[in-house]
């Protein structure tokens, strides 16, 4: 029929953002193929008490779960406060790209973002304590997530 | 898709990905559609300036760029119906300045509209309609032809043997563009406009108004009656002529025009012949209006207007057409239905509120997911701190004092969208408030719906913050906390059957045994059905069921996922064990037994079940309505399990079916491809030949896949049916033969829970209409079953 007019219909909270996985194998152009068609979320500033019964309540709300991997500490192996859920088709997870994404799980504004697919090895924090990374560096105290940053405790 | 912002005319130069600027064709193209579709937004400039000036570029540019204004244009007009007037101004200054422009804009429209009406786009036809009717108000059409289109349309009434739904739409594309165009019509053709209302009033008072009850959101005529919708609109045209088509609230930009454009030359629509009925049509199902609010709500501020003032109307539809544009961002969203214009004239965040909450509600289904709902009205109480808040808490409250006549479909997505709306304020309710309900029975719906609040509150948190936000009055209503009920722990009886085994098995188990030496251990458990058992213990025992899934289940009780580790581990054991369909129901009764403090539990480990193919869709169907569960027949978690078993059928069925579509567009390519080389090599022949064969036996295949899953979702629908009308007819046979009246808590809920049946899957249903008239919803059935059905079927005709 007509056109569509893109100009004004934009879907933004869709897009994939400008995180790339270091640990990815393959290029960028094969990761961006693989976020472009995802239907698994990465879910970040989670806290380290939130369970995967309340992860799959709230993201049921966009569709039906496929999967969720609770983050761990590389170390500790407890959850260290992001996790992956995965959809069975990729307009769930595209709902929830709108819909979830910013809102709050825990009394904590959740982050979402395409993630190119569960890998054995992912569900591990990637920072030198152990956790995330973000919680290496940070100054701030959040209880949530275990006080101060690892290297403010440290030091 | 990235999404180019351009603030005004002269940001044209900033996109990213633009190296200079350039006149190439498709980047004017592009900027033609960003002028054009920005039109009418914030701006330094009037919007009458701005309309001049674009009128001036676009006319500029005709002679180059016709065809893409015009198919512009014909864009804005179907998709962006909340600024017709804008549009239709624009067009009508490009038709003062260019006849033929207009000319062909019209026919572009024409042919728009039969596509659109084809193609059973039925709301976009009503924005064209519109569109067209506004087109008189800017002088591009000639009102005694558009009087004529609308003449057509009503003669549709006239028809025999049509759905009315036909006659309704095209009654309803009349009466829904007069608040736009009736004051001019009548002016230039009130003689024929009296007739053709006059018409519209007969084929009102005719139609059957059977789907009416189905579609309501409450059953109370007070304090709002919930109007069906041509009735409403029909009192709203009254309304208006009755002031003589004085319309304020629509924002007509061409009045400022108007000494330009009544120069202009009009143009005459071609007649329209409305496209007939034929099978494949799918026109609107009819609806309800959704009221809330009246004049007496907003304390303050300006006055809402009247349900039956065609102002009312106007602005809901214009708020609908704002969400429909937008919904996929919901800062976007909320941001332009605040700046609705005109907005100081009226309380807009009650209007934003009861549209939403309309929305929420519509039967049969929401036009956009549920959960957009949730995360729009948390934008706009972000944007509207002050003020919108209170009104949302207004409606709540409102909405809670009348739960005793809200349809259960409703109230479940009110629970839904009340509780994952607290969760994102940290709970803060004023529970007090509502202490009312607990001096009365926990069935009836306020106790009930707060206790189902509470339950979803505590899935989003944890069992303690549940218990810490209400007052101690509430711990009635307070869930259970979710902890496993295993009947082989440290309690037991000595003497309870498979007590022992139970350890035996929970070692095991710890020991990583596989799953035949499972099998092997459970071999020694006894079958209390012993004297049915002739087939040497491999037959249905329920003992071993509860043994191995207990003890299972206990240990695997930790999370979701150890659970699901668990099922999958040994899927072996559990479907040997559940080989039959009894074998299949207990183990849904001992699931149900182990878990049921843990509903969210329950639903996800019946989902795996389902999936793994341990239990089938009929099984779950069988065991929602035994004795067993007649305890949690009202819970809210029970019915969301058999819609989403439900689903889990239907999209099964989807899949096959696409799967079996798709092998049939490559046999056709093979064909295509078949003729192109035909007279090629033999050996080239031979192998398209193979690959024909095999395609054809992979259809084969499919066919009998597809024709195999559609027979197990029927049956699975008459399970339920069934199911549903023995329940009711014992219910309604016991009230009348002891002189009680049938009109309990529990009738309500289980003739409603009907209802949602074939509203939530009423697509699926429709396919199966014959069997399910011929085998259930006969004239036999107590006529207060058979009224659910034949609402049901007067949805669509």
């Amino acid at each position: 029929m007509s056109i569509k007019l893109n100009a004004l219909f934009s879907d933004s909270y869709v897009d994939i953002s400008q995180y790339r996985d270091q640990h990815f194998k393959g290029n960028r152009y094969e990761q961006e193929k693989l976020l472009k068609q995802s239907c698994s979320l990465y879910v970040g500033n989670l806290s380290f008490y939130t369970t995967e019964e309340q992860v799959h309540e709230l993201f049921s709300k966009s569709g039906d779960v496929k999967r969720i991997v609770i983050g761990l500490d590389k170390v500790k192996k407890t959850a260290c406060g992001f996790c992956f859920v995965e959809y069975y088709t990729r307009a769930d997870a595209e709902h929830a790209m709108r819909f979830i994404n910013g809102t709050r799980l825990d009394d904590r504004i959740i982050r979402t973002d395409w993630d190119a697919g569960f890998k054995e090895g992912r569900q591990f924090g990637r920072g030198k304590s152990g956790g995330q990374v973000r919680d290496e560096y940070r100054q701030d105290y959040d209880p949530a997530r275990g006080g101060y940053g690892k290297l403010l405790q440290k030091s | 898709m990235s999404r180019r912002r351009h603030s005004d005319e002269s940001d044209a130069g900033s996109q990213p990905h633009k190296r200079r600027r350039t006149s190439e064709p498709i980047e004017i193209e592009d900027r033609l559609e960003s002028l054009i579709c920005r039109v009418g937004e914030k701006s330094t400039s009037s919007l009458e300036s701005n309309l001049e000036g674009l009128a001036g570029v676009l006319e500029a540019d005709l002679p180059n760029y016709k065809s893409k204004i015009l198919r512009i244009s014909c864009a804005v007009a179907r998709l962006l119906p909340e600024k017709l007037t804008v549009y239709t101004t624009l067009v009508g200054l490009l038709n003062a300045r260019n006849y033929n422009f207009g000319g062909e804009f019209v026919e572009a429209m024409i042919r728009q509209l039969k596509e659109t009406l084809k193609s059973n786009l039925y709301s976009e036809a009503v924005y064209l309609v519109r569109f067209l009717s506004d087109l008189v108000n800017c002088h591009v059409i000639a009102a005694p032809s558009m009087v004529a289109m609308f003449e057509n349309f009503v003669s549709v009434t006239q028809e025999e043997d049509i759905p009315q739904v036909r006659s309704d739409w095209y009654v309803y594309v009349v009466l829904s563009s007069l608040p736009w165009v009736g004051k001019e019509l009548y002016e230039k053709k009130d003689v024929e406009m009296d007739r053709l209302l006059n018409q519209i009033e007969g084929y009102l008072k005719r139609r059957q108004k059977t789907h009416v009850p189905m579609l309501q959101v409450w059953t109370a005529e007070k304090p709002h009656p919930q109007e069906e919708y041509l009735d409403c609109l029909w009192a709203q045209v009254q309304k208006l002529k009755k002031d003589r088509w004085q319309e304020r609230h629509i924002l007509r930009p061409y009045i400022a025009f108007d000494s330009v454009l009544c120069e202009a030359l009009q143009h005459n629509l071609p007649p329209f012949t409305p496209p007939a009925h034929s099978d494949d049509a799918v026109y609107p199902m009819p609806h309800v209006v959704f009221r809330m609010f009246d004049y007496t709500d907003a304390p303050e501020g300006p006055v809402m207007p009247g349900s039956h003032s065609v102002e009312r109307f106007v602005i809901e539809e214009n708020l609908r057409c704002i969400i429909k544009s937008h919904w996929r961002e919901r800062k976007t969203c909320a941001a332009q239905l605040l700046s609705y214009p005109g907005k100081n004239k009226i309380p807009l965040n009650y209007h934003i509120v009861e549209v939403i909450f309309g929305e929420l509600f519509q039967l049969p289904s929401p036009p956009h997911i549920d959960v957009m709902y949730t995360a729009l009205l948390i934008e706009l109480c972000k944007l509207q701190p002050g003020s919108l808040p209170q009104v949302l808490a207004q409606a709540t409250e409102m909405m809670y004092m009348r739960l005793d006549t809200m349809n259960t479909t409703c109230i479940d997505r009110l629970i839904n969208w009340f509780s994952h709306h607290l969760s994102n304020f940290q709970f803060r309710w004023s529970w007090d408030d509502w202490a009312d309900c607990l001096t009365q029975d926990i069935e009836k719906p306020k106790p009930k719906f707060v206790k189902e609040v509470l339950d979803k509150c505590m899935r989003l948190s944890y069992h303690q913050r549940i218990v810490d936000i209400v007052p101690p009055s509430f711990s009635a209503l307070i869930p259970a906390d979710p902890v496993c009920s295993y009947k082989y722990g440290e309690e037991a009886d000595s003497s309870l059957p498979g007590l022992a085994m139970a350890t035996t098995v929970g070692n095991a188990i710890k020991n990583r045994a596989s799953n035949e030496e499972i099998l092997i251990v459970l071999k020694d458990v006894p079958n209390p059905n012993q004297d049915d058992d002739d087939d040497g213990g491999d037959g249905f025992n329920p003992l071993k069921i509860e043994v191995f899934l207990q003890t299972l289940l206990h240990l695997a009780a930790k999370s979701f996922s150890h659970s699901f580790s668990a099922l999958a581990k040994f899927h072996e054991v559990l479907k040997t064990l559940t080989d039959s369909d009894e074998g299949k129901l207990h183990i849904l009764r001992v699931l149900y037994e182990f878990w049921r403090n843990h509903p969210q539990m329950i639903s996800v480990l019946v989902d795996k079940l389902i999936r793994t193919q341990i239990v089938d869709c009929a099984a779950v169907a069988n065991w929602i309505f035994s004795p067993e569960m007649a305890h949690d027949f009202t819970r809210f978690y029970v019915w969301e399990i058999l819609h989403s078993t439900i689903r889990k059928m239907n999209k099964h069925v989807q899949k096959i079916q696409n799967e079996l579509d798709e092998a049939k567009v490559k046999l056709e390519k093979q064909h295509n491809k078949k003729q192109r080389d035909s007279g090629d090599e033999e050996d080239m022949e031979k192998n398209s030949e193979d690959e024909e064969g095999q395609l054809e036996e992979q259809i084969e295949r499919l066919q009998e896949k597809v024709e195999s899953a559609q027979s197990e979702q029927k049956n699975l629908f008459l399970v339920i049916f069934q199911r549903f009308i023995m329940l009711l007819t014992e219910h309604l046979v016991r009230c009348e033969t002891s002189g009680v009246d049938l009109n309990t808590t529990w009738y309500k809920n289980g003739i409603e829970r009907l209802q949602q049946i074939f509203l939530m899957h009423h697509v699926i249903i429709q396919q199966y209409m014959g069997t399910l008239e011929n085998l259930l919803f006969t004239a036999e059935l107590d006529h207060h079953i058979l009224a659910v059905y034949q609402q049901f079927c007067a949805l669509q005709l």
